[in-house]
């Protein structure tokens, strides 16, 4: 089995309560995965992130990747792929460089630069956004034929994400398309291209919603999926 | 025909003398040897035959002939830049079996008056005169397999001036060795690997080259072509 | 109404007069240029001198780019290294000589244009860098058309001409969601993509020039070869001190540089 979860966003009780909730399922999970956002612009990031580098007796190493929050850290450093935080401050503000600058340490920063930007494993791609980008979002009404290009461009049956934080599962049930291609020489007949059974997962969302963390849990033998919510209380002592 | 000590093969440039040979070497596991006279400056054949026949002795042209008795049957190819009228061989020639391969079409010519036996080989005849012989020895040179491609396409196809026969022996950015052979009236250009096992580190030391028969051949570009297709150290280390 | 849409001239002149005598003959209404006016032939401002004067709309080319921004193309984007030094190589030669004001007129390109229910884009909306090859997944195909909102992609970049016709395309998805679920079926009206091949470096085999004739009443498209004296253009590129190969790849219709092996390939720079 395996444990998918995606923007913790710095939140360290949300983070405790999915993972007492694998412990509590008693079922062995093979590969943890956190795609990205693990970080918030919070301080509280850095804990959290020292938690996730030390996991206790019984649980599973999480295998983490880049997230759009980390990419963001690591365009202010000068370390990202594009050179200036144009995305996060039409987002959040010109405040939120700042905030964020301040809230991650250098221990955290150091960690960030580590992480993969995907995982490919079986034929599943997982990821932060999509195959496109890290700020790809994609959602449960999103367009089937760009569904099926983000698919195709990693040449996978299947698609984790978890850039818009919901809970969904976008499956291509069956697909059909005619091409006739003309060329100087040659007019081929119409060929039918044909799919069925790919989809893309949203694996919810551990730290976005406050008391409330969603993480999706996969069945590679059987190809079974199960979003699962864990409500948990603030107020109880958590982190 | 009945076995025989020792096989003087002749015959025109291009016209399967090395395939010949090669043929015969393959059909047996017994311990043979071989020499190419006329070839010193490019082992290609020498090289093909060792790499390709574990049984058989390579002698490398200007050895002393006393080995010569030692292991046979040895196989000698004469190249047609030698004068068969004036050559002198430390053996008695007249013993020898002279085989001359011609291409098909060819009736008379200096190869069948010399031989003792003449063999039809499946190459046409052509009809062109052979201006020049360019010569490479590339031992070192590590080429990208991709511009390899290119530049041997270019080269059979008539960039660099018009190709009667081609043959090389390159060393690709894996460590493997290739064997690359076109002729004019040849079934097929080809190239395969030699077994001989990958060089991993550094620059190899064996030999590689390249040898061109043809006429209007520009050596200078060819040369220069091929330098574009080769890694310098720093793009080799980084593999 | 009949457009002419043509792309890749390369700095190849005469292949771009033969063309548009042409697209006279074809008594096209319209001229659209796909981009890459410039790199590896040897009259790069002749040519965009040419274009501007006929008030051709056009698009920015991955060349037209490279000259301006200087040459950052990624080395993924050359399939070999003997591509890569070729392709530098070029890139010097025009950058040396081509005119302040035709690189300043390759600066202002756009990378796309609409006219009504067409779109025109040098390799696809995407990425001018990359390559929609007539093989490419068709459902791939169609969401580079529908990435556009038209009905119909022109682009270049291949330097092989083709038309693409995608139609009766059906999808049924399913989507779950903890709330619940739903099915959704969806039909893909038809599209087209129109690749206009190379005026200045063809690919297809032969040294011709092609390019296409679209027309927008009927929806018909006719692929155009054009023969043209490809010697002077060979002769130009010898005569300039481009490299010779240059010279023997056009009269082949082999190209000058050869593909990345996988086309759909886009480099993060």
């Amino acid at each position: 089995m395996w444990a998918i979860a995606s923007g913790i966003e710095g939140n360290l009780a949300a983070y405790e309560a999915v993972v007492a909730d694998l412990r509590k399922s008693r079922q062995e999970v093979e590969n943890f995965y956190l795609l990205g956002d693990t970080i918030g612009p919070k301080v509280e990031s850095n804990q959290l992130i020292k938690r996730i580098q030390q996991p206790r007796k019984g649980e599973p190493t999480p295998l983490v990747c880049q997230g759009w929050w980390e990419e963001q850290i690591l365009i202010l450093h000068a370390l990202g792929r594009t050179g200036s935080p144009t995305e996060l401050i039409d987002r959040y503000g010109i405040d939120m460089t700042k905030t964020l600058w301040d809230a991650i340490d250098s221990t955290t920063l150091e960690w960030v630069r580590t992480l993969e930007f995907e995982f490919v494993e079986l034929d599943c791609f997982l990821i932060h956004g999509s195959s496109l980008s890290v700020s790809d979002e994609l959602t449960p009404s999103i367009d089937p034929i760009h569904a099926i290009d983000r698919l195709s461009r990693m040449d996978v049956n299947q698609l984790f994400c978890g850039r818009s934080g919901l809970a969904f599962e976008y499956r291509i049930e069956s697909g059909s398309l005619n091409s006739q291609v003309q060329t100087l020489d040659n007019l081929t007949a119409p060929t039918p291209t044909i799919l069925s059974n790919r989809r893309i997962i949203g694996v919810g969302s551990v730290g976005r919603v406050e008391g409330k963390a969603s993480y999706t849990l996969y069945h590679p033998e059987s190809n079974k999926l199960a979003f699962k919510t864990v409500r948990y209380g603030t107020k109880k002592g958590f982190g | 025909m009945d076995r025989h000590p020792i096989y003087l093969v002749t015959g025109p440039c291009g016209s399967g003398k090395t395939t010949w040979i090669h043929q015969q070497l393959t059909t047996s596991t017994e311990p043979s040897a071989y020499i190419c006279l006329g070839a010193n400056a490019t082992p290609i054949d020498l090289t093909y035959i060792t790499a390709t026949c574990p049984h058989v002795k390579p002698i490398a042209a200007g050895a002393a002939w006393t080995q010569l008795a030692e292991i046979q049957p040895l196989y000698v190819e004469i190249a047609p830049q030698l004068d068969l009228a004036k050559l002198q061989l430390p053996v008695d020639i007249e013993s020898c079996q002279r085989i001359a391969i011609v291409p098909k079409g060819l009736i008379e010519s200096e190869y069948h008056d010399w031989a003792s036996q003449t063999l039809i080989s499946e190459v046409t005849e052509k009809n062109v005169t052979l201006t020049a012989s360019p010569r490479w020895e590339l031992t070192g040179e590590v080429l990208d397999p991709a511009s390899l491609n290119i530049f041997w396409d270019e080269l059979i196809q008539g960039a660099y001036g018009e190709v009667a026969r081609a043959k090389g022996i390159f060393e690709i950015v894996d460590g493997r060795s290739f064997y690359f052979s076109f002729g004019v009236g040849f079934p097929d250009a080809t190239y395969f690997e030699l077994p001989l096992p990958p060089v991993l580190a550094g620059r190899p030391t064996r030999f590689s080259g390249l040898e061109v028969v043809g006429n209007n051949l520009q050596p200078q570009l060819i040369m220069e072509t091929l330098e574009d297709c080769g890694l310098d150290d720093r793009t080799l280390a980084h593999y | 109404m009949k457009i002419a849409v043509m792309s890749c001239i390369h700095g190849n002149y005469e292949a771009l007069n033969a063309v548009l005598s042409d697209i006279d003959r074809q008594q096209a209404e319209k001229i659209f240029c796909l981009g890459d006016l410039v790199g590896y032939g040897p009259q790069p401002n002749a040519v965009v001198e040419m274009i501007r004067s006929l008030d051709i709309p056009t698009v920015q080319g991955c060349w037209d780019e490279d000259i301006v921004e200087g040459l950052n193309a990624c080395e993924c984007s050359y399939p070999s290294i003997l591509a890569e030094k070729r392709g530098k190589r070029a890139h010097e030669w025009t950058n040396d000589r081509i005119h302040p004001e035709v690189r300043e007129y390759l600066a202002q390109l756009p990378l796309s244009l609409r006219e009504e229910n067409l779109c025109f884009v040098h390799g696809s909306p995407h990425n001018q860098h990359e390559y929609l090859m007539p093989e490419v997944n068709a459902f791939t195909a169609l969401e580079r058309v529908m990435a556009t909102g038209a009905d119909v992609l022109f682009c270049g970049h291949t330097h092989i001409p083709y038309v693409r016709t995608l139609d009766a395309g059906q999808l049924a998805v399913k989507v779950r969601q903890p709330e619940g679920s739903s099915t959704k079926q969806f039909t893909a009206p038809l599209k087209q993509i129109i690749n206009a091949g190379s005026v200045g470096e063809p690919r297809h085999g032969r040294p011709n020039a092609t390019y296409v004739i679209y027309d927008t009443d009927d929806r018909l498209t006719t692929l155009r070869e054009v023969k043209y004296d490809y010697q002077l253009t060979c002769q130009a590129i010898i005569d300039n001190g481009l490299p010779a190969i240059f010279a023997w790849r056009l009269a082949q219709g082999l190209e000058y540089a050869e593909r990345a092996e996988d086309p759909t390939h886009v480099c993060e720079r």
